[in-house]
C-alpha cells in the first residue's frame, strides 16, 4: 500500500493537529514553549519497518507502547534513541542530561511524554472515524530496533502497515528527533484512509 | 477434603477484598462525575481520610488542588477512554500527603500515578487511579546521583583514561578524557567504539589479549597507540581489573590507560642512541688504535729523521765555528773593528747552533733510547754531574745535598741528563749578582720517591709553569738568559720514558721547586 501525495498531506496535517494537541499539554506542564513537527509520513509493510527504523535509529532506542483496542486496533509506539532520550529529559526536566542508563525517574517521564503525544495522535484518528479506542497502560522498554521489533510482532492473518511518523521536538532552541509508529491491520488501515479522503473534502468544501 | 468450589463473583470479591485492603498502592474509582465510589484501606491510612467520609463526595472537593494543578483534565481524558500516566519527575505527586519515610528530603509523598478508564461492558462507566509511592526511590536516586556526580567529576578530571566494561568486554563507561584525547563524539567510545582509535598494527593483538583476559579473568595489560584528534598516534598503557561476584564470576571490569607516549619516544630513542654509541665507541677504539700505531710510526721517522739531521748538521756548524776563530786568531791585526764584530758575531750564532743540535740530538736520543731501568745511587749521579760542570761548583754556585736520597728505579744516563739539565738551569736563572744556591733532596710519596731541586732563583708566574716542560718552550726571553728551550722538555721525555712524572713549584721572585718523580727502588 503506497500513500499517495494527497494522502500524505492529509495525514500530515491530521497529525499536526494531534500534535498541536500535544504540544499544548506539554508545554502547560513543563512551563516552556514546546513545538512538535511532522517532517515526513510514510507506510511500510510492517516486516519492512525495522530496516526503515534502522535507517534513523540505532543502538539501544528508548519506546512507548501503547496498545490500543475497539473498532480499530493496533500498537502505537514512540521511538527515540538513547542519547535522545537522555536529552528530551533533560529539557522537559531542566536538568543537566545525566550520561549512563535511563533510570525510573526518567524512564516514568518519558513514559508520560510518549503518553501525551501518542494520545493525542491517536486521539485525532479516532475522532476522525468516530470510533471510541481504549489504550492499555504505557510501558516504557530500552532495547535495540530488533528488540521493538520483536516485542510487537503480533500474530495476526490480517496483513499489517506500519505508519512512521517522523517527529521533532523543539524545547528551548535544542532539536530531539523522534519517531512516532503505529501499527494498524489492512482494514483498519483501509478505513483511514477512506475516512482521511472524506474529511479532506469536507475540508475543502468547507 | 477438596477446597470449595469457586464462583467467578467469589474470584472478583476476593480479588476486590486484596485490592481494597492489601494492595501496596493508593487505589480510588470515581463515576462519570467524577465522585469518588471506593477509597481503599492505604489511601485510609496515608491521607488519614476513611472511605466514609469520602465516598460519595466529588473529587474535587477532596482535592481542591487538582483544579489548579491542571490535573481534572487528566481525569476527564480517561473518562474520554484514554490512560493517562502522571510521573514524578513532572507533577510530584497527584494527592497531597506527608512523606511516609524517615527522610526529610520531601515534605510531601512522591508519587506516580497511572489513571484510566473504569469500563463496564466495553462502555466508560468512570474512572480508576493507581498511586504509587516513590519518595523512598527519589531520595536513593538523588543520593545516588550524587555520588554518580561525584565519581563522574573524579573519573573526568584525572588525567588518565577511566573505563568499564561489562563481563564480555564491552565498554559501558569512558570518561571525558577518552574523548579529549580521541576527539570522538560522545558516547561513541562505547561497546568497542574505542578500537576505531587504536593503531590498525596493535588493534588485533588488543582484541586477542582481551578475549583471553576475559577466558581467563586475568588482568588487562597492554600497550597500544591512541590515535589523538590531531591524527598522531601516541602510546599508552593499559591495564583493567576483573571485578568479581560471590560466586568469583566476572562482573565487571575496571581499567585505566595512561599517556606513556613521551616516556615510550624516550626510551625508544634512547635505546637506538645506545646501540649507535656502542657501535661508535668500538669504531672508534678501532680507529684510535690504528692511528695511535700510525702516528708512533710516525713520530719515530720523524725522530729518526731529526736525529740524522741533528747529527749531520754538527759537522758544518763546528767547520763554520772554527773557521771564524781562526780568522779572529790568526788575522787579528789585519781586521778592523767592524770585521772583528761581525766575526765574532759569526761565532756566537754558531755555538748557540751547535747547542741547539746537541739538545736535539740528546731529545731525539732520549726518546728513541732503549730503556732498561736498574737501581740507581742518586747521591752518586748528582756528585757525577756536578764533577762534570764547573758552574755547578763553587765559586759559581752553591748545591746542598740533604742526605741520604732514595735510590730509585730509573736508567743512570737519562736521570743523569734530567739532573744535569735541571741543575744547569737553576744555576742559570737568578738575578745577576745573585750567588745560586740549590738544594737536592728526596723524600717518599705514597709508594714513589720524589727528587726535589730547589733553588734560589727568579721562580716564575703561575700561568706559564705547565707550559715550560714543551719543547721551545720558555719562561723568559732568549736575550735575557740565553738557552736553546729544550732542557726540560729533554728532562719531561726522560722522565716519562722511565715510568716517572715531574713538575714544578714556584713564584716569581721567590725560587723554584722542581721535582722527578720515579719508583723506589728495592731495599737490597
Amino acid at each position: 500500500m503506497e500513500l499517495t501525495q494527497a494522502h500524505q498531506e492529509a495525514l500530515t496535517e491530521l497529525i499536526n493537529i494531534g500534535y498541536g494537541r500535544a504540544a499544548a499539554a506539554l508545554s502547560e506542564l513543563t512551563g516552556r514553549r514546546i513545538k512538535l513537527e511532522v517532517p515526513k509520513v510514510a507506510v511500510y509493510p510492517v516486516d519492512k519497518i525495522g530496516t526503515a527504523l534502522k535507517e534513523v535509529l540505532s543502538g539501544e532506542v528508548a519506546s512507548v507502547h501503547q496498545v490500543f483496542s475497539g473498532p480499530v486496533s493496533g500498537t502505537a509506539l514512540l521511538l527515540l534513541d538513547h542519547d535522545a532520550a537522555l536529552l528530551l529529559n533533560s529539557l522537559l526536566l531542566d536538568s543537566p542530561v545525566h550520561p549512563g542508563r535511563l533510570r525510573a525517574p526518567e524512564r516514568e517521564a518519558l513514559t508520560e511524554v510518549g503518553n501525551i503525544v501518542l494520545n493525542a495522535c491517536l486521539g485525532v484518528f479516532g475522532n476522525l472515524l468516530q470510533v471510541q479506542v481504549t489504550f492499555s497502560v504505557p510501558r516504557l522498554n530500552v532495547e535495540s530496533i530488533d528488540g521493538v521489533m520483536h516485542s510487537i510482532s503480533v500474530r495476526s492473518q490480517e496483513v499489517q502497515y506500519a505508519l512512521m511518523v517522523h517527529t521533532h521536538f523543539t524545547v528551548r532552541d535544542s532539536d530531539v528527533r523522534g519517531y512516532l509508529v503505529i501499527i494498524l491491520g489492512i482494514t483498519s488501515f483501509s478505513r483511514l484512509l477512506q475516512e482521511l479522503e472524506s474529511w479532506e473534502k469536507r475540508q475543502l468544501t468547507r | 477434603m477438596n477446597p470449595p468450589e469457586q464462583t467467578s463473583e467469589q474470584l472478583n470479591n476476593a480479588i476486590l477484598v486484596w485490592t481494597h485492603e492489601l494492595a501496596p498502592h493508593g487505589i480510588f474509582t470515581t463515576d462519570k462525575e467524577l465522585r469518588i465510589t471506593s477509597w481503599n484501606h492505604w489511601l485510609e491510612r496515608h491521607s488519614s481520610m476513611r472511605a466514609e467520609q469520602v465516598v460519595g463526595r466529588p473529587l474535587i472537593d477532596i482535592i481542591p488542588s487538582l483544579a489548579e494543578r491542571r490535573l481534572v483534565e487528566y481525569f476527564n481524558d480517561a473518562l474520554r477512554g484514554e490512560v493517562r500516566v502522571l510521573s514524578r519527575a513532572l507533577h510530584g505527586y497527584l494527592l497531597p500527603m506527608p512523606s511516609s519515610g524517615s527522610d526529610t528530603t520531601f515534605d510531601r509523598m512522591q508519587q506516580s500515578a497511572r489513571i484510566a478508564p473504569l469500563l463496564l461492558e466495553g462502555q466508560v462507566c468512570g474512572t480508576i487511579t493507581i498511586v504509587e509511592d516513590v519518595t523512598e526511590r527519589e531520595c536513593q536516586n538523588s543520593i545516588l546521583r550524587e555520588s554518580e556526580e561525584r565519581f563522574r567529576v573524579m573519573a573526568d578530571t584525572v588525567p588518565n583514561i577511566i573505563y568499564t566494561a561489562a563481563s564480555n568486554g564491552q565498554v559501558d563507561f569512558i570518561n571525558q578524557r577518552f574523548y579529549d584525547v580521541s576527539g570522538l563524539p560522545p558516547r561513541s567510545g562505547l561497546g568497542s567504539g574505542w578500537l576505531q582509535v587504536i593503531h590498525p598494527d596493535d588493534a588485533e593483538r588488543a582484541i586477542i589479549a582481551l578475549e583471553q583476559s576475559i577466558k581467563n579473568g586475568n588482568v588487562f595489560a597492554m600497550e597500544f597507540r591512541i590515535k589523538d584528534k590531531a591524527g598522531q598516534f601516541r602510546w599508552f598503557i593499559s591495564r583493567a581489573w576483573p571485578i568479581r561476584d560471590a560466586d568469583n564470576r566476572v562482573v565487571k571490569w575496571f581499567g585505566a590507560a595512561t599517556d606513556i607516549h613521551d616516556l615510550k619516544v624516550t626510551q625508544l630513542a634512547l635505546a637506538s642512541v645506545q646501540a649507535q654509541l656502542e657501535s661508535h665507541a668500538g669504531r672508534l677504539e678501532d680507529t684510535v688504535a690504528e692511528r695511535t700505531a700510525k702516528l708512533r710510526e710516525t713520530i719515530r721517522h720523524l725522530e729518526s729523521f731529526s736525529y740524522t739531521v741533528a747529527h749531520d748538521l754538527r759537522a758544518p756548524i763546528r767547520a763554520m765555528q772554527g773557521y771564524a776563530n781562526i780568522l779572529l786568531e790568526d788575522l787579528a791585526e789585519n781586521l778592523d773593528e767592524k770585521s772583528t764584530t761581525i766575526l765574532k758575531n759569526i761565532s756566537r750564532a754558531a755555538k748557540h747552533l751547535d747547542a741547539l743540535t746537541r739538545d736535539v740530538l740528546n731529545y731525539t736520543r732520549v726518546s728513541t733510547q732503549e730503556v732498561q731501568l736498574q737501581s740507581v745511587n742518586v747521591e752518586e749521579l748528582v756528585h757525577n754531574v756536578t764533577a762534570m760542570n764547573p758552574a755547578l761548583q763553587a765559586p759559581h754556585s752553591n748545591i746542598g745535598i740533604v742526605r741520604p736520597l732514595h735510590r730509585v728505579m730509573a736508567h743512570p744516563t737519562l736521570l743523569a741528563q734530567s739532573i744535569s739539565n735541571l741543575l744547569d738551569n737553576a744555576v742559570k736563572f737568578v738575578a745577576p749578582d745573585v750567588m745560586p744556591r740549590i738544594v737536592v733532596r728526596s723524600e717518599l710519596c705514597g709508594d714513589a720517591v720524589r727528587l726535589w731541586i730547589e733553588d734560589n732563583g727568579i721562580g716564575m708566574e703561575q700561568e706559564i709553569q705547565p707550559k715550560i716542560f714543551g719543547i721551545f718552550e720558555r719562561a723568559r726571553a732568549a736575550d735575557e738568559y740565553p738557552g736553546t728551550g729544550i732542557g726540560l722538555a729533554i728532562v719531561a721525555r726522560a722522565v716519562e720514558r722511565m715510568g716517572g712524572a715531574c713538575g714544578v713549584e714556584s713564584e716569581p721572585g721567590k725560587g723554584s721547586r722542581f721535582w722527578i718523580q720515579l719508583r723506589p727502588a728495592p731495599e737490597d
